[in-house]
C-alpha cells in the first residue's frame, strides 16, 4: 500500500511525460488523476488507522548509498 | 543509507493532506486547463510534484528530505513558469528558485552540522541525541555557540525559505503568474507548508533551544501581521489569497514556536481544505471573467456564479474562523497556545494573533464584496459572465466539505487535552500550558472575526468614500503596503543591482575584454591580420612580383658571398 502511495504519481508523471502521444491528451489526464485519486483513498485508510492503533509502518530499500563518518 | 517510506501520526496527517488536494487539483485541472494546447505535460508536472512532495513527507532521514525538498523546488519552477512564453511567468518562476535556494542553503548547512556532531542523518538516531548534545558548543568563526541552537537556527532558515516568511517571502505573491490550480496545490496547501513540517519533525532538537523557539516564534508573528497588511490592499485576487497563505502560515510557525506543534500541523490541516477552496475558487471566478484578475474589474455577479460564491463564501467564513466552522479551530487554539505560553514572544504573539484575525477577516470580506457584490465593473459583456462546469465545481465542493467539518471533526485527535495521536512523532520537553481560557477571549476572538463582515461591508460596498478619503490623506502609509513594505525595491537596489553589476563587470571586462580578447578573439584576429598583410602582396602586378625577386636574388646572393 505504501509503495502504491508513493510510486503511483511517479508512474503517473512518466507515462503523460513520454507517452502522450501515443496514449493523447484525455488519457494522460485521466491517467495521472486516478492515480492520485487512488493515493488519496490510500492515505485516509493510513490516517485512520493511525487514529486507531497509533502504529508506525516503515519500509526501507537499499539504493547503495554509503555515507562515512 | 536506505531509502524510506516511513508512515508515522505526522506523516499521515501530511499524506492525506498532499494526495486528497492534489487529487481535486488534478481534477480541476482537466476542466481548468481544457483549452491549454500541453495538458501532458502539465498532468506530468503535477504529478511530478506529488511524488517529490510525498518523498520528502515519508522520509525517515533528512538526506531524503532533502531530495523531496529540492524536487518540489523545481516542480515548483516548472509550474509557475508553465506557460514560458509569458516574460512575467518565467522571471517569477527564476525569482521562486533562486529565493528558494538561499533557504536551502540553510538546510543544508544545518545537515552539514548534523552529520558532522551526530554523525548520522537518520532522524531516529540524530534525536536519541539530542539531549545528551544539548550542552555542547560549536565554533563558528571564532565564536562558541550552543551546538543544537545552531542547527535549529539554520533548519529554521530553510523552512523560512520554503514557507514564505518575512525575508525570503517575496517570491510567493510573484508564484501567482502561475496557472491558478498550481497555486492552490503548491502555494497554498502543500509545498509552502513543508517548512512547518520541517519543524514539527525537529521537535525533539527543538525543545533543546529556547532561542530557536523564540526565532520560530517571532519570525512567524511578524509574518503574520505583515503579509496580511499586505493583503488588505491588493487587488489582484490570487495575490490577496497569496499573502492570506504567507500570513497563515506564519500563525502556524508561532504555534509551533509556542510550543504548541501539534496546533501548529492541526492549523496546516484545516488550512489545507480552505485555502485550496479559495485559490480553486478564484480560479472559477478568473475563468467566469475571461482571465480577469483584478477585483476592481469585477463585481455584482454572485446571482450569474451562485455555486462558485456560495463556496467561496465557505473558503472566506473557514478562513476567518467563523464559528463551528475549520479555522475557527484551529485558529482559536494558536492563539490561546499564545495566551497560555510562557515565552519570551507570547505577549507579542498573542496580540498579533488577534490583530491578525481582524485583519484576515477585513480583507477577506473586501474580496467577496468587491468580487460579487456592487456593481458590475468589467468591459466585457455581463452576460458573457458563466458558471464553470462540473469537473471544476466537484473538487471545490469536495473541499467545502472539508472546510466546514476538518476542525470539528478532527479537533478532539489533533488538539485534544488528553490525545495519543501524535505518540512520538512530536516531542514536547515540557507539557505545553493547557487550561481553559477565560471567558472574554472564548468571546473576543469570534467578536472581532464577525465584526469585521458589517464593517467590510460598509467600508467597500456601501461608504466607499471613507476608504478612499483615509487612502487620500495617508498617501505614504498606502503607498508603503501596496508596494509590499518596499521588500521587492529593497532587494532590488541591495542584492539584484550589485549582483547585476557584478556580473556585468566580469561578462563585459573579465569574459568579453579579457578572456575573448586575448584568447580566441586575439588569435582569430592577429590570424586575420597576418592573412591580410600576406594578402595584399598578392597584387597582380608582374612588375611587383619582379622586384620582390629581383630583391629576393640580391639577398641570398649577398648572403653567399659573405658567407
Amino acid at each position: 500500500m505504501l509503495y502504491l502511495i508513493l510510486f503511483l504519481p511517479l508512474l503517473g508523471s512518466f507515462i503523460s511525460a513520454f507517452f502522450y502521444k501515443r496514449i493523447g491528451d484525455r488519457t494522460c489526464q485521466i491517467i495521472t488523476s486516478a492515480f492520485i485519486v487512488t493515493g488519496a483513498i490510500l492515505s485516509s485508510i493510513i490516517l485512520l488507522e493511525t487514529i486507531k492503533t497509533g502504529k508506525v509502518m516503515s519500509i526501507q530499500f537499499l539504493i547503495g548509498l554509503h555515507l562515512d563518518h | 543509507m536506505n531509502w524510506s517510506i516511513y508512515v508515522d501520526s505526522l506523516t499521515a496527517v501530511m499524506l492525506v493532506v498532499v494526495n486528497s488536494v492534489s487529487a481535486l487539483v488534478h481534477i480541476y485541472s482537466i476542466g481548468y486547463m481544457s483549452h491549454d494546447p500541453h495538458k501532458p505535460r502539465f498532468m506530468s508536472y503535477l504529478s511530478l510534484f506529488t511524488f517529490m512532495m510525498l518523498s520528502l513527507i515519508t522520509a525517515d532521514n533528512f538526506l531524503q528530505l532533502f531530495f523531496g525538498w529540492e524536487g518540489v523546488g523545481l516542480a515548483s519552477y516548472l509550474l509557475i513558469g508553465f506557460w514560458f512564453k509569458k516574460e512575467t511567468a518565467n522571471n517569477a518562476s527564476m525569482k521562486a528558485f533562486i529565493v528558494n535556494r538561499v533557504g536551502d542553503l540553510g538546510l543544508l548547512i544545518a545537515m552539514f552540522l548534523i552529520f558532522k556532531t551526530f554523525g548520522t542523518l537518520n532522524f531516529s538516531e540524530v534525536f536519541s541525541q539530542a539531549a545528551d548534545q544539548s550542552k555542547n558548543s560549536i565554533k563558528i568563526f571564532g565564536g562558541e555557540y550552543n551546538l543544537i541552537t545552531t542547527i535549529c537556527v539554520f533548519l529554521f532558515i530553510g523552512a523560512m525559505g520554503k514557507s514564505a516568511q518575512i525575508f525570503l517571502h517575496t517570491w510567493l505573491p510573484d508564484a501567482m503568474e502561475g496557472p491558478t490550480p498550481v497555486s492552490a496545490l503548491i502555494h497554498a496547501a502543500t509545498m509552502v507548508t513543508a517548512g512547518v513540517f520541517l519543524v514539527a519533525r525537529c521537535s525533539p532538537l527543538f525543545e533543546y533551544s529556547q532561542y530557536a523557539l523564540n526565532l520560530v516564534a517571532f519570525v512567524g508573528a511578524t509574518t503574520a501581521i505583515f503579509a496580511a497588511s499586505i493583503a488588505i490592499v491588493q487587488t489582484d485576487i490570487k495575490r490577496i489569497i497569496a499573502y492570506s497563505t504567507c500570513s497563515q502560515l506564519g500563525y502556524m510557525f508561532f504555534a509551533a514556536g509556542m510550543g504548541a506543534y501539534n496546533v501548529a500541523i492541526f492549523h496546516l490541516f484545516t488550512h489545507a481544505f480552505f485555502k485550496a477552496l479559495l485559490f480553486l475558487g478564484a480560479g472559477s471566478v478568473i475563468h467566469a471573467f475571461h482571465d480577469e484578475q483584478n477585483i476592481e474589474k469585477m463585481g455584482g455577479v454572485w446571482k450569474k456564479i451562485p455555486l462558485t460564491y456560495a463556496l467561496m463564501l465557505i473558503g472566506t467564513l473557514a478562513l476567518t474562523g467563523f464559528p463551528l466552522l475549520a479555522g475557527f479551530y484551529s485558529k482559536d487554539a494558536i492563539i490561546e497556545s499564545a495566551y497560555f505560553s510562557k515565552s519570551l514572544f507570547a505577549g507579542y504573539a498573542f496580540v498579533i494573533g488577534l490583530t491578525t484575525a481582524f485583519i484576515t477577516s477585513i480583507y477577506s470580506w473586501r474580496l467577496i464584496f468587491k468580487t460579487f457584490h456592487g456593481k458590475y465593473n468589467n468591459t466585457m459583456s455581463f452576460e458573457k459572465v458563466h458558471e464553470s462546469g462540473p469537473v471544476m465545481l466537484i473538487p471545490l465542493l469536495l473541499l467545502a466539505v472539508g472546510a466546514i467539518f476538518s476542525g470539528y471533526v478532527f479537533h478532539g485527535i489533533f488538539i485534544g487535552e488528553n490525545t495519543q495521536f501524535w505518540g512520538k512523532a512530536i516531542f514536547f520537553l515540557k507539557q505545553t500550558a493547557h487550561g481553559h481560557p477565560p471567558l472574554w477571549l472564548l468571546i473576543l476572538i469570534p467578536t472581532l472575526v464577525i465584526s469585521a463582515i458589517p464593517l467590510s461591508f460598509i467600508l467597500f460596498l456601501k461608504r466607499q468614500d471613507i476608504v478612499e478619503g483615509f487612502i487620500n490623506n495617508n498617501k505614504p502609509f498606502y503607498n508603503f503596503l501596496v508596494k509590499k513594505w518596499y521588500f521587492d525595491e529593497l532587494y532590488d537596489s541591495i542584492f539584484v543591482k550589485s549582483f547585476r553589476g557584478i556580473g556585468t563587470f566580469l561578462w563585459q571586462r573579465g569574459d568579453v575584454k579579457t578572456i575573448d580578447a586575448y584568447g580566441p578573439d586575439g588569435v582569430a584576429k592577429v590570424v586575420k591580420n597576418l592573412s591580410d598583410r600576406a594578402s595584399s602582396i598578392q597584387s597582380g602586378y608582374l612588375y611587383h612580383y619582379a622586384t620582390v625577386i629581383l630583391i629576393g636574388v640580391v639577398l641570398i646572393v649577398s648572403f653567399l658571398i659573405i658567407i
